[in-house]
């Protein structure tokens, strides 16, 4: 019987961070493919300016800086696009603790955009992780928002 | 996939369209103009949205296609993630304005005599904020309910002809109130401080197997019950004794609990509400402090007394700490504290500004209740006679 305002908070800032990265993630794909393909670099829809290219990098990397960080701690760096809601985050946090494997991607991913190189193949898988995982929670606390009459 | 990718895109947009070109065609509907526009102008960016992903698939697609299909394909399917996610947040925004669009298209008299009813209220209450748009969408099951976020009031249908559940259209005015001055209804921080500091002293001397119990119930608290509670005491605060009444018949339909035990929620914890015991604990504590006396509240009090002992609900042998009376206490100083810094009428200063033989739609309502209670059988005859005449006195609605 009424609005859950802290839903919809949580939403707004969930929708913007996915945002965020979504967008940062498409432009990174597009650099892959324009280093693997140079002559996409003339069609419509590669031209990438590189500030861009590097402002995706720097979102992405600062989402996986606090990924990255114990379980229960606050991450040194807040970056505006990288703050997702706490729940979120220590749900995501606590997943990468118990999955070596994806956490391994992430660091490597985040080696490859520390050192301003393109991504690879190879780093997809991680890059696939961020987006469906926020999407997943994106679409939970959509959920919540509208059963709670947002 | 990228195929069944653009598929999904293309539904979205031939709902968002028809949805617009309806609305479009809609003769002289009597919603208020602001949220027509608004809804129109949230299905104008949608489509426009739509149009541009579809636009920048084809293209980049096309671009790719210089390096061959089958490469094209491969390094299309990159961008799956990005376009499911980009699917989620297009399909929300279009389950969001059919939402508005069901209140538009199903508006109709009842709902504009209903505003016409809310409008006289913000006015009698001092509550200078743009009206909510009413809705009957929701049906009697469903009961009232706020949208803050798309500013409707949901309404239960037939309600503009019965006036005793109308006290609860109080407690959802009291959401948009809560939404806009929480920080101060709850006492600038006091009282989420000692909410965390009960919980605290309850986690740490509990075992291990119940310090989630005691988490959940602060996160109950925090996230739900303040809220809840707050809109409570500012619907008594408003209405004053008839909406303890209208607490007491609500207590009184809530079906059986989770487990479909046969018994009633009087000290039943919920995620998202509080026990109705703690409610209605609340609610008298807060008449006592706006100036009713024992003597015009007895009735009520025996009654919720007797109704309790029916209700087959036994306390919790930790009830006093789920709801502990020092929490409700400082919650009802610091709302009714703030309430006149809002510039909200309470219910005995209404009546003081009433014109004479124009009694506030509050006074009303507790003289439904108290007329219910003691002469039911002409009580349907002088409830239509007061809707009569609330139709002759009121004032048209503004809208937004």
């Amino acid at each position: 019987m009424s609005v859950l305002n802290s839903w919809a908070n949580q939403y707004t800032q969930l929708a913007n961070v996915t945002d965020a990265i979504n967008e940062s993630v498409q432009i990174l794909i597009k650099d892959k493919q324009v280093h693997q393909y140079p002559q996409l670099a003339d069609q419509p829809g590669f031209q990438l300016q590189d500030e861009a290219v590097q402002e995706a990098r720097t979102t992405v990397a600062h989402l996986i800086e606090n990924l990255m960080a114990p379980v229960a701690s606050e991450p040194e760096v807040a970056y505006r696009t990288a703050a997702l809601p706490d729940d979120v985050l220590d749900e995501y946090r606590s997943r990468l603790g118990q999955n070596r494997t994806a956490r391994r991607r992430f660091e490597k991913l985040y080696e490859v955009l520390q050192a301003d190189e393109p991504v690879r193949d190879t780093d997809k898988p991680a890059l696939d992780d961020l987006v469906i995982t926020l999407d997943n929670s994106r679409k939970e606390i959509f959920q919540k928002l509208r059963q709670s009459g947002g | 996939m990228r195929a069944y990718l653009m598929g999904l895109f293309v539904d979205v947009q031939g709902r968002t369209q028809r949805m617009r070109d309806e609305l479009r065609r809609l003769p002289q509907s009597l919603v208020p103009a602001f949220f027509m526009n608004d809804t129109l102008t949230m299905l104008d960016r949608l489509s426009a949205e739509i149009d541009g992903v579809i636009r920048e698939n084809a293209q980049l697609y096309e671009s790719l296609l210089d390096l061959g299909a089958d490469t094209a394909n491969r390094l299309m399917n990159d961008y799956n993630p990005g376009y499911i996610a980009t699917y989620t947040r297009l399909y929300q925004a279009l389950q969001r304005v059919e939402f508005r669009y069901t209140v538009i298209v199903r508006y109709g008299n009842p709902e504009a005599e209903f505003s016409r009813f809310l409008n006289r209220i913000y006015g009698e209450i001092g509550l200078a904020k743009p009206l909510p748009v009413v809705s009957l969408i929701r049906n009697a099951q469903d009961y009232y309910s706020a949208h803050c976020l798309h500013r409707v009031i949901g309404v239960p249908i037939e309600e503009e002809h019965h006036l005793l559940n109308w006290p609860d259209l109080y407690h959802e005015i009291g959401h948009f109130v809560y939404d806009e001055h929480r920080t101060f209804l709850l006492g600038d921080g006091q009282v989420v401080k000692q909410v965390k500091a009960h919980f605290a002293a309850q986690i740490d001397r509990a075992g291990a197997n119940k310090k989630a119990y005691w988490q959940n119930l602060q996160t109950s608290w925090l996230d739900y019950w303040l809220m809840e509670f707050s809109c409570d005491l500012i619907a008594t605060y408003l209405t004053g004794r008839a909406y303890a009444w209208g607490n007491f018949r609500l207590s009184s339909i809530i079906p059986a609990n989770e487990n479909r035990q046969p018994q009633r929620h009087i000290y039943t914890s919920h995620l998202t509400h509080p026990p109705n015991e703690a409610r209605m604990r609340i609610i008298v504590k807060m008449l006592g402090r706006c100036g009713w006396t024992p003597d015009e509240l007895a009735p009520l009090q025996a009654d919720w007394v007797a109704y309790t002992r029916l209700s087959m609900n036994r306390k919790p042998a930790n009830y006093a700490a789920i709801v502990p009376d020092a929490l409700l206490n400082l919650l009802v100083d610091c709302v009714l504290a703030e309430c006149p810094n809002i510039k909200l009428v309470g219910y005995h200063e209404q009546l003081r500004y009433a014109p004479v033989h124009t009694p506030p739609v509050a006074h009303l309502l507790d003289m439904a209740w108290q007329q219910l209670l003691t002469q039911p059988a002409t009580y349907s005859v002088w409830e239509a006679e007061q809707i009569r005449l609330l139709h002759a006195t009121d004032t048209p609605a503004t809208g937004g």
